[in-house]
């Protein structure tokens, strides 16, 4: 696998840790912000593939 | 931040809604991480390992840095949503007091008499907050309080706590004999009212009221009994002498400085641990906290568990108790009027959890009058008046939380006592 795919997907699992801790942070606002978060994530995920795919 | 329909603005106390700062800032700095790592990518260097997939990468960052920095600004619009008004212009004025204590070598630059005119220029300031208006005093006085321990070089600040800088002035006027309290002593012990157990927030209120006025500085201690179990409200009155230097009242400035420095100094929050224990109050007794002003914050230092007691329950009307760390699940109801400068004393604004409601109104005023009248015990009674006609979800969760843990309790005696020192 590609050197930048792999950063990537590193990058995509530490932005993962962003997801707020529900004892400490929830309602709309937080549910908001972990939806754009996920959908952040997910394309970083398929950049990250797309890259491995690329020869 | 929830609304209501009278002129109360309050947060907190609705399982639906927690925020913390800390949270939402670290999940702030995540993505300010993960933003500098994805530009870390693209240096020109870079593009000599793989740039066929670095162009493509490149072609896609832009659009994913503005998103991460769109969902880093949604952090901070919702911590300032979250925590008021209040919080969202203190967090702008914050910025000295925390660039202070991050960056200890500005100090360097101050010397010695610098240091004493800008500790005193800090005091003035703190006085000065009672004549701005709105939630302006407020938030200055806040700001003030964080900054003064820098300012004075005497002690490192946290720029978000009253500790430090009720330490700092400490230093500074005991040399100076102010200060300096001596023994605290029960003077008497009397029979209180006969009352049933209070069915409001008001009538909490208007018995702290009348504690507060009493000739002597007084604590009052209501016991209530189901089967076995007892229950105990205690209700602890706020700082009847303003002048600085030490007096015969235990509930004087000098003890709430000393509070706000270290609790267990203050000769009045011994004289509400001296009570307690001559109620013959047992660590299995609940415990509901009622204070006002200075006592407001005896209260609650009581009431985060630290001592032999089981807290139930915190009321508070225009203290300074943020910097508290509270058990979670304690009902805490603390109303702070928005233009009184006291409740900013701790330094810090009052957390939004699932327990903790805070309440605040402002109190109409005319052009240059002072803002301790928005700190006077009567309307804190006229606001909790209000609070009990509030149909937030927050406020009638922990107002029926607090008045519904006397259900089933019957009355059994009240007790006075009364300190001097």
């Amino acid at each position: 696998m590609h050197v930048l795919a792999i950063t990537i997907q590193e990058i995509a699992v530490g932005l993962g840790g962003a997801r707020p801790d529900q004892t400490l942070w929830r309602g709309d606002a937080s549910r908001a912000f972990e939806n754009n978060l996920e959908s952040i994530i997910a394309e970083l995920i398929n950049l990250g593939q797309q890259l491995a795919g690329q020869s | 931040m929830s609304g209501s329909s009278s002129e109360l603005i309050s947060w907190g106390g609705d399982p639906r809604i927690v925020a913390t700062r800390s949270e939402i800032d670290r999940a702030s700095a995540l993505i300010a991480m993960a933003q500098s790592r994805l530009l870390g990518e693209v240096q020109p260097f870079d593009f000599l390992v793989e740039p066929f997939q670095r162009i493509i990468f490149a072609a896609h960052l832009p659009e994913l840095l503005f998103r991460l920095e769109k969902l880093k600004w949604a952090c901070g619009a919702a911590g300032d949503a979250y925590l008021s008004t209040e919080a969202r212009v203190a967090n702008r004025v914050h910025w000295l007091s925390q660039m202070i204590a991050q960056h200890p070598w500005l100090e360097k630059f101050l010397t010695q008499g610098n240091v004493q005119k800008a500790g005193i220029a800090t005091l003035a300031g703190i006085v000065a907050t009672q004549f701005f208006s709105g939630n302006v005093s407020k938030m200055m006085a806040r700001e003030f309080v964080d900054v003064y321990p820098s300012l004075t070089g005497l002690t490192a600040s946290s720029g978000d706590s009253s500790e430090a800088g009720a330490k700092a002035l400490q230093k500074q006027l005991q040399p100076l004999g102010l200060l300096n309290a001596g023994q605290v002593r029960m003077i008497a012990e009397q029979a209180g009212p006969n009352y049933t157990a209070p069915r409001s927030v008001a009538g909490i209120a208007q018995r702290l009221q009348l504690v507060h006025r009493q000739n002597e500085a007084t604590i009052l201690i209501e016991q209530y009994k189901q089967g076995k179990e007892k229950l105990y409200v205690v209700y602890v009155p706020g700082t009847r002498d303003k002048t600085i230097l030490p007096t015969g009242d235990p509930f004087d400035l000098s003890s709430g400085v000393a509070l706000l420095a270290d609790p267990d100094s203050a000769s009045s929050h011994q004289a509400v641990l001296d009570a307690m224990k001559r109620e013959g109050i047992d660590k299995t007794d609940k415990i509901l906290m009622v204070g006002y002003s200075q006592g407001g914050t005896i209260a609650a230092d009581i009431a985060t568990g630290d001592y032999k007691y089981k807290p139930i329950g915190l009321v508070t009307f225009g203290a300074p108790i943020a910097q508290f760390d509270l058990p979670d699940r304690l009902p805490v109801l603390s109303v702070e009027h928005t233009n009184d400068i006291v409740p900013a004393l701790s330094g810090a604004v009052n957390p939004l959890t699932t327990n903790w409601l805070t309440v605040e109104r402002e109190v109409p005023m005319d052009l240059g009058e002072s803002n301790l009248k928005a700190h006077g015990i009567s309307e804190y009674v006229s606001t909790a008046g209000q609070i009990d006609n509030d149909a937030t979800a927050g406020v009638q969760r922990i107002r029926e939380r607090i008045l519904g843990s006397f259900e089933n309790y019957k009355f059994v005696e009240s007790t006075k006592f009364e300190y001097s020192r």
